[in-house]
């Protein structure tokens, strides 16, 4: 399934690539139903920050909303992803909760992200 | 290292302990739990203000934070690189690819020429044209709200004797969002909100000046870069924050 992932990045990269992506800023983004995989993501290229990402997965299954909590812990890296393969075949909807602690300031900040889809943001994934 | 939490032989549990919890905008119950658990700042809960002794996980970032403030206290301020500071000298060199304007399209993190280009989920404050000199470029910020936009955003500019800045602002009302703050690094500089700000540098590379404060609505940072260290550079920026500010009412 990572090869599968990897091969549709290929292809998604050729089509919309952007050298400029995610250089700028610190975006932070949840997927699900990616055929194979749901996830949160804390990210910004050639930055190491402090992050913690946590990925609520959920999947209804007669009407009682099952599924798993992930949690990165806190960590330096230039991206934190709470990633799990081997579902999100459908039906899943994932929330994301992203902490980011900036040793400059000495403040952490949180944002949510929500998906049922597994839109692309062009960046991340390519990495 | 990434845990899965409340993994069992069939890989999912029930996440809600009983009929009456549900699943809100910012997720479930056990979610909540976990993040009360570990002290993180949990969703749509504002500014909070705590010494940095009561942040979470504070046993990763307590030697970083004693050695940081030790600093202060002998240069003036923090005495360590920052990749940041190169990436905001050079900024003009080499040749930047810009992004289209996208206003209906799945989101796209590059850069843009103006803030008019990127699809936003709230009217952008920014940075008013008149306290720039040049604007050099615009970029999302936050998260890619569906039909609806990006949260935040962040304009790169020149500003005449501060040189290279960068503005990131975030709407922390979509975002859900909670800003924890250090009590030792609070002031009330920017039209009475809270404040935070520091210089970061070496001599040998550069200094970046950082200014972020907060309200209800919008979280603001303000990073500017000069080559020498100087207590009136970090006054300048302030100045700038507060112009800044009050542009976003």
């Amino acid at each position: 399934m990572r090869y599968l992932k990897r091969l549709a990045a290929l292809v998604l990269l050729s089509l919309c690539l952007n050298a400029e992506a995610g250089v700028a800023a610190i975006t932070y983004h949840s997927r699900a139903n990616c055929a194979g995989f749901n996830e949160s993501i804390s990210w910004r290229l050639g930055y190491s920050y402090w992050f913690q990402t946590l990925s609520q997965h959920i999947h209804n299954v007669n009407g009682v909303p099952m599924g798993h909590l992930l949690d990165t812990g806190m960590a330096q890296t230039w991206r934190s992803a709470a990633y799990h393969a081997t579902e999100g075949y459908g039906g899943w909807s994932v929330i994301g909760t992203h902490y980011f602690f900036n040793d400059s300031l000495k403040q952490w900040t949180s944002v949510v992200t929500r998906a049922t889809d597994c839109s692309i943001y062009d960046g991340w994934w390519d990495h | 290292m990434l845990k899965n939490i409340l993994f069992n032989a069939l890989l999912f549990s029930p996440l809600l302990s009983n009929a009456s919890d549900s699943i809100d905008a910012t997720g479930t119950q056990a979610m909540k739990q976990l993040i009360q658990d570990q002290g993180l700042p949990p969703p749509d809960s504002g500014i909070v203000i705590k010494p940095e002794s009561q942040f979470p996980n504070f046993e990763l970032i307590k030697e970083s934070i004693e050695r940081d403030n030790a600093s202060v206290k002998k240069y003036g301020y923090i005495k360590r690189k920052s990749p940041e500071v190169q990436s905001l000298l050079n900024f003009k060199k080499g040749e930047k690819k810009f992004s289209p304007k996208n206003l209906t399209a799945t989101a796209d993190t590059g850069l843009y020429r103006s803030i008019n280009d990127i699809q936003m989920a709230y009217r952008y404050y920014g940075v008013p044209a008149s306290a720039m000199t040049n604007e050099l470029a615009v970029a999302p910020a936050g998260t890619y709200l569906q039909g609806q936009g990006w949260t935040g955003a962040a304009q790169t500019f020149e500003k005449a004797g501060l040189g290279i800045c960068n503005y990131n602002e975030m709407n922390a009302k979509l975002n859900h969002g909670s800003v924890l703050v250090a009590r030792e690094n609070v002031s009330y500089d920017i039209n009475g909100k809270v404040t935070q700000k520091y210089a970061k540098g070496e001599e040998s590379e550069g200094f970046i000046y950082g200014v972020g404060w907060y309200d209800d609505t919008i979280y603001h940072e303000l990073e500017c870069v000069q080559t020498a260290f100087s207590p009136e550079t970090m006054q300048a920026v302030v100045n700038l924050a507060v112009v800044i500010d009050n542009n976003a009412h």
